[in-house]
């Protein structure tokens, strides 16, 4: 079965020559169907890049990817929005101000050209736990949990079988960021979602994710698997003061 | 975000949920004394033009030469001209003059205006660089020598006067959507919608431009009044509204010879003219701050 | 005044803005002292631990009404002070700094002339002993290259950087009580340590009195003393920071509960349920 993501020395850099600033090295990894995959590391490590390479929001990067076993070039189309979708970090800039919560979720069903929309929209916000009403309020009227669960509707609405997640919870409130964790586990275990999940919290990803890849200036330092990080048996050095300062003294 | 919105009970269409903030703008924008005086005059000068026919109390082209440089009066309010015209009758029905004027005006600049600013901010590039280097060519003709111009060619009229302003009045407005939509461009709600395969005209048409648009608004108002402004300076100089159309500023244009001696000729039009701007930029500054979304609602 | 009194005093601290007839509430009742250690505001957002922080300095808004029985630093009554007063105490005495220092910095003057123009108030200083000072002061949040640092922008500076910058500024004038306001929340992890790691330092050499805003538990618990808790405007729990696993009110424990961890996997974290009960005690 192949992966449900594929990338193979992904390389991005910004600027010209001497200016020229390598933002992404040789980034290789792949997901499975299914698989929820973490990238972690601090700011400037490159895992945000990763994202909008594949959201196509950057398209001079090298490297070769494939999603769902078609091979992606970095051009955005609309086979491309059925093949994967975002989830965006700040839920106050990720919702048109002037468009109501149905007129958002309907955007992407208008531009695919599919119908029931009404339906689909219905379904959506169910799947989020918001209740119908919600459907005609702005995004200034709901709070930033409720935000994230539309831009969470939103983005599965087309049904997509990847899903990027980019430090969805970052901007939330504790017990909001609960809630928001759970609701995408269990999305993720009833439509068998796969899941590229970027965060500096090595806690959220641990909690979501069953592979992470650790990050630093560019360059994936090692891949491992949740439960070896959290026993303690991670290779790298910067990945174990990574787990150090997410540990608590509990 | 308030507790009492949230608590309000969620509209059940989407006309309800748009007459809801439409209201609440209202409200903000009717709020403040200034703004409401500034609407008011407006509302008064829309009435009057549309009410002219019965407002007016003499026929505004009629002459009466036995009559001219009367003083105001109970038969003529506002006295008549130097070739016996009830000033006030010329008044009120040029009130139209200055309305088409307005009309014509923001309705040719608005949608230009925009479209070029919006497409030239958000593709960058090259096509920005051509839209504000042609707009630079027309920001640099001053309107008066553009109308001069343009007489020079196509003779005088109202409707060459009002090309005229036109044409020098869309660069501003362009530049003003364009920095708009460069800061927009990059916001994650136009990243998602770019994501779902909206192609480039949908995100202008339907993410884009709408946002831009508050401040496209009151630039186009407080632009009202120099239009009304312009049009006065285009009439006074004889190459806007032609004789014997009672153009507010030809009006003024007429009366000054005799201005020492009967004021009201030059006084009412004058008055008309600096009552209807100041509205204008009274109306421009209040929705500035009723639209604008960096403040609280 | 003996120096066994805290060194700020608030009791029953309210802050509203609306009108009269129909106020909203931010702050409820807040009481606490603070002396010379680390006190943590904890909350979430909408809990009022920011509008605390702003009321202690009078930087609020003014359409911010504020009351309090008690609200005194170091004997004097900051209710009745005056703005001449308070001008005198802001930045000399009781020193703030904030989250983000990208928006705290002026980004057109670098950053020696404004730690020189913190270090200049209220006394005259030759250009050379000025630079000294401001050099001395950039040591000591161990910036390593001080003369270097000093002709540089804001901008230019990292993230850790700016907020050792602003921390330098603030103790030009040698305040005795700082407010920080979610002083780490923008930085990286690595880098919050050494924020942290210097802003202990002060406190004991120094004497420095910190109140520290946070909406993160996890880090209070490590870094302070004691720990405010606080929900709609109300402390709903005051406990040692060593005491946190062990907490009573529900809110406190659900909020520690809802905490992804490494150690405590749960496949389901649980969801904080929230009791109209807690805003209304």
């Amino acid at each position: 079965m192949s992966a449900m993501l594929s990338v193979q020395g992904l390389q991005l850099a910004f600027g010209e020559g001497r200016e020229a600033h390598t933002v992404l090295h040789d980034v290789s990894f792949e997901v499975a169907r299914g698989e929820a995959f973490g990238l972690v590391g601090e700011s400037g490590s490159g895992k945000t890049s990763i994202l909008r390479c594949l959201a196509g929001q950057y398209r001079h990067w090298q490297g070769q990817v494939s999603i769902d076993g078609q091979p992606y070039d970095g051009a955005r189309s609309p086979a491309h929005a059925r093949r994967a979708q975002m989830v965006f970090q700040d839920p106050y800039g990720s919702l048109h101000p002037r468009h109501t919560v149905r007129t958002a979720l309907a955007e992407p069903l208008r531009v695919q050209g599919l119908d029931r929309i009404d339906e689909r929209i219905d379904e959506a916000l169910q799947q989020v736990g918001l209740p119908l009403a919600f459907r005609f309020r702005y995004p200034h009227q709901i709070s930033g949990g409720q935000r994230q669960r539309v831009a969470i509707a939103r983005a599965l609405i087309l049904r997509p079988p990847l899903l990027l997640l980019d430090e969805p919870t970052s901007a939330l409130d504790v017990s909001v960021q609960a809630e928001v964790l759970n609701l995408l586990a269990d999305l993720r275990a009833q439509h068998g979602l796969t899941y590229v999940l970027v965060s500096h919290d090595l806690g959220v990803v641990a909690h979501l994710c069953d592979r992470l890849a650790v990050m630093q200036r560019g360059r994936i330092l090692e891949t491992l698997s949740r439960d070896a990080l959290c026993a303690g048996k991670a290779a790298h050095d910067y990945t174990r003061s990574l787990v150090a300062a997410a540990d608590e003294a509990a | 975000m308030t507790l009492a919105t949230l608590s309000r009970p969620a509209p059940s269409g989407a006309w309800q949920a748009w007459r809801h903030e439409a209201a609440g703008t209202a409200r903000k924008l009717l709020s403040n004394p200034l703004t409401a005086i500034g609407v008011a005059v407006i509302a008064l000068l829309v009435a009057v033009a549309l009410l002219a026919p019965w407002l007016a109390t003499h026929d505004p082209l009629r002459q009466d030469l036995a009559a001219a440089l009367q003083a105001p009066s109970s038969t003529h309010w506002f006295g008549t001209d130097e070739f016996g015209r009830d000033v006030y009758s010329r008044l009120v029905h040029g009130t139209r003059i200055t309305l088409f004027i307005v009309t014509l005006v923001t309705v040719v600049v608005g949608p230009l205006g925009m479209a070029i600013g919006v497409v030239s901010g958000y593709f960058g590039g090259r096509v920005d660089l051509l839209c504000m280097r042609v707009a630079d060519v027309f920001l640099s003709f001053p309107s008066l020598v553009l109308a001069l111009a343009f007489v020079a060619a196509l003779g005088p009229g109202l409707d060459h006067a009002v090309l005229a302003i036109a044409l020098t009045a869309w660069p501003a407005i362009a530049r003003l959507a364009r920095a708009e939509a460069m800061t927009l461009r990059q916001a994650d709600f136009i990243v998602a919608a770019q994501l779902q395969g909206a192609s480039h005209l949908r995100v202008l048409w339907r993410h884009l431009a709408p946002l831009c648009l508050p401040s496209v608004l009151v630039r186009l108002t407080m632009n009202m009044a120099s239009v009304v402004l312009t049009a006065a300076g285009l009439g006074f100089l004889g190459l806007g509204a032609q004789p014997p159309l009672p153009e507010w500023g030809s009006m003024i244009s007429e009366g000054r010879r005799y201005m020492l001696d009967t004021w009201w000729t030059v006084a009412a039009p004058g008055a008309a003219i600096l009552a209807v701007s100041m509205a204008f930029n009274l109306l421009g500054d209040g929705l500035n701050d009723a639209l604008d979304p960096r403040q609280a609602s | 005044m003996t120096t066994a009194s805290p060194l700020l005093q608030v009791r029953g601290l309210q802050v509203a803005y609306g009108t009269p007839a129909a106020p909203v509430p931010v702050v409820r009742g807040v009481s606490f002292d603070l002396g010379r250690e680390k006190v943590a505001v904890v909350g979430e957002s909408g809990s009022g631990k920011t509008t605390v922080g702003r009321a202690l300095l009078q930087l609020l808004p003014r359409q911010a009404r504020v009351t309090a029985d008690l609200l005194q630093f170091d004997g004097i009554d900051l209710r009745t002070a005056s703005e001449r007063d308070m001008a005198a105490l802001r930045g000399r005495r009781m020193s703030m700094i904030m989250q983000d220092p990208k928006y705290s910095l002026n980004p057109v003057m670098n950053i020696g002339r404004q730690i020189g123009e913190a270090v200049q108030r209220g006394q005259r200083l030759s250009r050379a002993e000025c630079s000294a000072r401001v050099e001395a002061l950039l040591q000591r949040v161990h910036i390593r290259e001080p003369a270097r640092v000093a002709a540089l922008y804001p901008h230019e500076v990292s993230g850790g950087m700016g907020q050792r910058v602003m921390i330098a500024m603030m103790l030009a004038q040698r305040p005795q009580l700082l407010i920080a306001d979610e002083p780490t929340s923008a930085l990286d992890v690595a880098v919050r340590e050494e924020v942290l790691g210097l802003l202990d330092e002060l406190v004991a050499e120094e004497g420095l009195a910190l109140l520290f805003i946070s909406h993160d538990l996890n880090l209070v618990r490590r870094f302070c003393d004691r720990v405010l808790v606080m929900y709609a405007g109300r402390v709903v729990e005051t406990l040692a920071a060593a005491d946190l696993a062990q907490a009573r009110h529900p809110y406190t424990q659900g909020l520690m509960a809802a905490l992804p961890s490494l150690r405590h996997r749960r496949a389901v974290l649980p969801v904080l349920q929230r009791d109209a009960a807690w805003s209304a005690e």
